[in-house]
């Protein structure tokens, strides 16, 4: 078969050229170099990355965060609100959550995928991690979190346990030893969807979302 | 150092187009740097660094020129070029052109021993100028090469800024090519026409009364574009430029020190 | 569909650059954008050591990788295959093409919606989907207004940064069935957003391209800022990414800083709004995501750039676009005048490798030799160096040429040869030379007033009466 043959022609065509092997870089000196923050520090930085990103940022604790999540709801009106497993697992918040919208649990395989399209009005999801330096939501989708829900609603609410804020995703990466694997999906979010597509004008809600609200629970 | 102590010496390349297009621009330099105590040797038998055919990939002819070089520098004096176009070739591109020949160690000591002139002013001779002149505005273009392969940039600067009367004047898109390129202007004129058309136009919109350039291929550009459109943009090689407003020998003095 | 542009005569080339160095609207346009990226980049490099430290970290990363390819390629087909991507490889574009529509086949699908993916441009990937007869459309929004228009993308990283508000305006009024002029951006993009999200629920096919792809983890990692690169590689139930064999790197730890050098020399943004890796299809208990991911390697010429030492640094680029935003050919005469799928001192680098240098060269000699584009190149790739070994290989006699690069000594001439040779007699023997310079200026009444090129744009250029080294000997 002539994909057999390609591979072989081209790693052969590689091989032929008999490259010297370089040292490997390590990119842990040009990191070390950079100027580590201590944790208040770094969720202050990451606040204003995002707020300055267009993101909207509300900052609570997680007693208050019921609360403070579904006035978020009220206040955007958003009705329908999807959610992952891991979500639908904090019982208590679901069920305040639940006074003030439909939460539509997304836990079966492309059964929801219409319904994300055409009328659900927000995805609520949990944060892996975040990033100060560049200001960014980590979310690690699997069983647990899915994909869409911070694509394809017009609004994304994340959840932000902020003990979980690192420097870098150089820092982030090498703490959590992600080298030796990942799940099916990693995405950093950095802001709501954006182009500038036409004429270097920036507009918002290119295909993703359009608000992007980052719950920034600490709790002291 | 001051004016009285042992004299320097150094060679002169005038590079092909001063010697032939723009030879005031080369008298100026010498008399630039005698002016500054330093014992200048023109060798003779030079004729150009090879860069038309180097660039034009033509590395064989471009060797064979430069290698008419490389014996013209026996002594280990400082090699100062009015031109930081061709400075950067001998600087940069000999090592690279040679690489592999028996030539290799003598392309090396020559390009070690390359000085752009306002580098050699500034950064060796720490020359301290008065201006005499009477109030202008000038707009100085620094080539590309001069820009990234010699600090011609840093110390062109340097001495205009010595020019109490002298007012420099930042031109649109102050560090954009002009379009010269060498044969590309030739090859290439439907794109090079369209550079050196924004920066005539920069030039001339900037309020500068005269364009100041260490490189006369860049000034024949935007001048002779200049000329052919209608538009005067006086151009003036920096040698020329500086000797104009210090004029008299006891105008240059120096400042102590420099390396 | 537009024809393919993939083959340049030099002579066209020359057409397409005066043509749009003649339109004060373009030029004006093509500026203005210019000015807006390179403005924006600028911001993100602040501390220039800082910066200078990044890029030999991004230069060692990029070398390392290729000096391993093989071995790495190798690495992370194993490592993806164990993930469940499959794997595929091209030698030629036409090869790519197959795999795809026999992947597409295997999935009965009839219709592709695609990220941004320039190696899918490359292969010309939506004309061979046209002719077996699916439909192929474009996501990203300035690929969807070039395709709309019928055009190709005249930006790496902004396809339609040639066209302005109005005319893509009028461009959405007439191709977009019921939509009404509007020329209020946020609208415009609303109406994309609204077109593509039912083409997204429908498509068959999601196809993107890859920023890295990583061999211990076996990820691949796109970056993007609208979401429509999310949405082709998680709605549809396939997702078929192509890339190029040069874009792995060995460690996810590699990708930090050739992800921070990329976004911020692209856009000059400090990170995209996603940056996705992905390392699986949907797992069994996953509720989104496609059920089948498929990778596709294509070689096309870079193996070719490989072979050799000094042209393999060709390769170490992560298609930002910084080099065609700081050039001044490129913002002279834009994207498309070049007619390759990588425009810009970038494209004339690759593109001999690519499409063979007989159709190229004339790229290669279409530069100053300025050295922005290198000043920037966030892996430095000695892009000014590399133009003047094309234009040698393009130059040198076909006898004797080298096999490093297809088409190699395509651009020979005997006559510009002997007068090279000519130039280097005059100029090597010191006596010819005085005497040649002494004529010219003796006869300077006999210089020619049209001077080839050089009169086009510029008043003749004489010889001066006497020269340096006359005045010179008088003076003393």
């Amino acid at each position: 078969m002539s994909q057999t043959t390609a591979r072989d022609k081209i790693l052969g065509r590689l091989r032929a050229a008999d490259c010297k092997p370089l040292p490997l870089p390590d990119a842990t000196d040009f990191y070390a170099q950079r100027r580590h923050e201590d944790l208040a520090t770094r969720v202050e930085r990451l606040a204003l990355n995002l707020s300055n990103a267009m993101a909207e940022v509300h900052r609570t604790t997680s007693s208050e965060l019921p609360a403070a999540l579904s006035r978020v709801i009220r206040d955007k009106s958003l009705s329908t609100v999807a959610v992952g497993r891991d979500v639908l697992a904090r019982q208590a918040l679901c069920d305040q959550l639940q006074n003030v919208c439909a939460l539509m649990p997304v836990t079966t395989a492309h059964a929801e995928t219409a319904a994300l399209f055409d009328r659900v009005d927000a995805g609520l999801t949990l944060s892996y991690a975040a990033i100060a330096e560049t200001g960014s939501v980590v979310l690690w989708c699997d069983s647990q979190s899915p994909r869409l829900l911070s694509l394809v609603p017009p609004v994304h609410i994340v959840l932000v346990d902020v003990r979980r804020t690192f420097d870098t995703l150089f820092a982030l990466m090498h703490q959590e030893n992600w080298g030796s694997g990942l799940p099916t999906n990693v995405v950093m979010v950095s802001s709501p969807s954006k182009t500038a597509d036409i004429q270097q004008t920036l507009a918002y809600g290119a295909h993703g979302p359009k608000q992007l609200i980052v719950m920034l629970v600490e709790d002291h | 150092m001051t004016a009285s102590t042992a004299t320097q010496d150094v060679y002169f390349f005038c590079t092909c187009l001063v010697d032939l297009f723009v030879p005031e621009a080369g008298l100026d330099a010498v008399t630039l740097l005698e002016k500054s105590g330093v014992r200048v040797h023109f060798p003779e038998e030079q004729t150009c660094c090879g860069q038309p055919a180097y660039t034009s990939g033509q590395p064989d002819e471009a060797r064979a020129v430069a290698r008419q070089q490389l014996g013209l520098f026996p002594k280990p004096w400082p090699i100062i070029l009015p031109s930081g176009s061709c400075a950067g070739m001998m600087r940069h591109h000999y090592p690279t052109l040679f690489a592999g020949t028996p030539d290799l160690a003598r392309a090396e000591s020559v390009a070690s021993r390359v000085w752009e002139l306002s580098e050699f002013l500034v950064d060796v001779l720490g020359v301290r100028l008065t201006d005499y002149g009477v109030p202008t505005r000038v707009a100085l273009h620094t080539s590309c090469s001069a820009r990234r392969e010699t600090n011609a940039l840093r110390t062109t600067r340097a001495l205009l800024g010595q020019l109490d009367q002298v007012t420099l004047e930042i031109q649109d898109h102050e560090s954009e090519c002009c379009g010269f390129g060498g044969m590309f202007s030739v090859r290439h004129p439907e794109i090079s026409g369209g550079i050196v058309r924004d920066k005539v136009a920069a030039i001339r919109a900037c309020g500068a009364e005269t364009l100041i350039t260490g490189d006369c291929g860049c000034m024949l550009n935007i001048t002779g574009h200049a000329a052919k459109t209608g538009t005067a943009i006086t151009g003036k090689h920096l040698a020329s430029f500086l000797l104009e407003r210090a004029l008299g020998l006891e105008a240059l003095t120096k400042k102590g020190g420099a390396k | 569909m537009s024809q393919p542009l993939n083959f340049v005569p030099v002579a066209e080339f020359r057409e397409r650059a005066r043509s749009v160095v003649a339109n004060p609207d373009l030029q004006k346009s093509l500026r203005g954008a210019m000015d807006f990226l390179q403005a924006k980049r600028s911001a993100q490099f602040p501390d220039d050591a800082e910066f200078q430290r990044l890029r030999d970290l991004g230069e060692a990363i990029r070398q390392y990788s290729l000096s391993r390819l093989p071995e790495l390629l190798e690495v992370l087909e194993a490592k993806l295959t164990e993930n469940g991507i499959q794997v595929h490889w091209a030698e030629t574009p036409e090869q790519a093409n197959t795999i795809f529509i026999d992947i597409a086949q295997r999935h009965n699908a009839r219709s592709v919606i695609k990220g941004k993916s320039m190696v899918s441009e490359e292969v010309e990937l939506n004309h061979a989907l046209q002719e077996a007869g699916i439909d192929a459309l474009e996501s990203d929004m300035g690929e969807y207004i070039v395709q709309l228009a019928d055009e190709k993308p005249s930006h790496i990283i902004m396809p339609a940064i040639h066209k302005t508000k109005v005319e893509i305006a009028e461009l959405f009024a007439e191709r977009i069935p019921g939509v009404d002029y509007t020329d209020s951006v946020d609208e415009l993009i609303q109406i994309g957003r609204k077109v593509l999200r039912e083409k997204f629920a429908a498509a068959d096919i999601g196809v993107s391209g890859v920023n890295f792809m990583v061999a211990e983890t076996g990820t691949l990692c796109l970056v993007e800022n609208e979401g429509n690169g999310r949405m082709s590689t998680t709605v549809p139930r396939v997702h078929v990414a192509i890339t190029g064999i040069e874009k792995v790197v060995e460690k996810l730890a590699h990708v930090p800083p050739l992800l921070s050098l990329l976004t911020r020399s692209a856009t000059g943004q400090a990170v995209t709004t996603y940056v996705n890796m992905i390392s699986s299809p949907r797992k069994v208990d996953e509720a989104d995501g496609p059920d089948a991911v498929h990778l596709i390697l294509l070689d096309n010429g870079r193996t070719q750039a490989y072979a050799d030492e000094q042209l393999r640094s060709t390769l170490q680029c992560i298609r930002c676009g910084a080099c065609m935003n700081h050039c001044p050919v490129y913002t002279r005469i834009g994207g498309h005048a070049y007619g390759t799928t990588y425009p810009g001192p970038i494209g004339k680098i690759i593109s001999p490798h690519l499409l063979g240098l007989d159709s190229t060269y004339g790229l290669a000699t279409a530069s100053t030799l300025c050295g922005a584009c290198a000043e920037v190149c966030p892996v430095r790739i000695p892009i000014p160096d590399l133009l003047i070994r094309l234009r040698t290989e393009a130059y040198s006699n076909p006898a004797t040429a080298s096999e490093a690069v297809r088409g190699a000594g395509s651009a020979y001439s005997s006559v510009a040869m002997a007068l090279w040779h000519a130039w280097a007699a005059t100029y090597r023997y010191p006596a010819l030379y005085r005497l040649f310079t002494w004529c010219a200026s003796r006869f300077r009444f006999l210089t020619p007033g049209k001077q080839g090129g050089w009169t086009v744009n510029h008043r003749a250029m004489q010889p001066a009466r006497r020269r340096f080294r006359d005045q010179l000997k008088d003076r003393a």
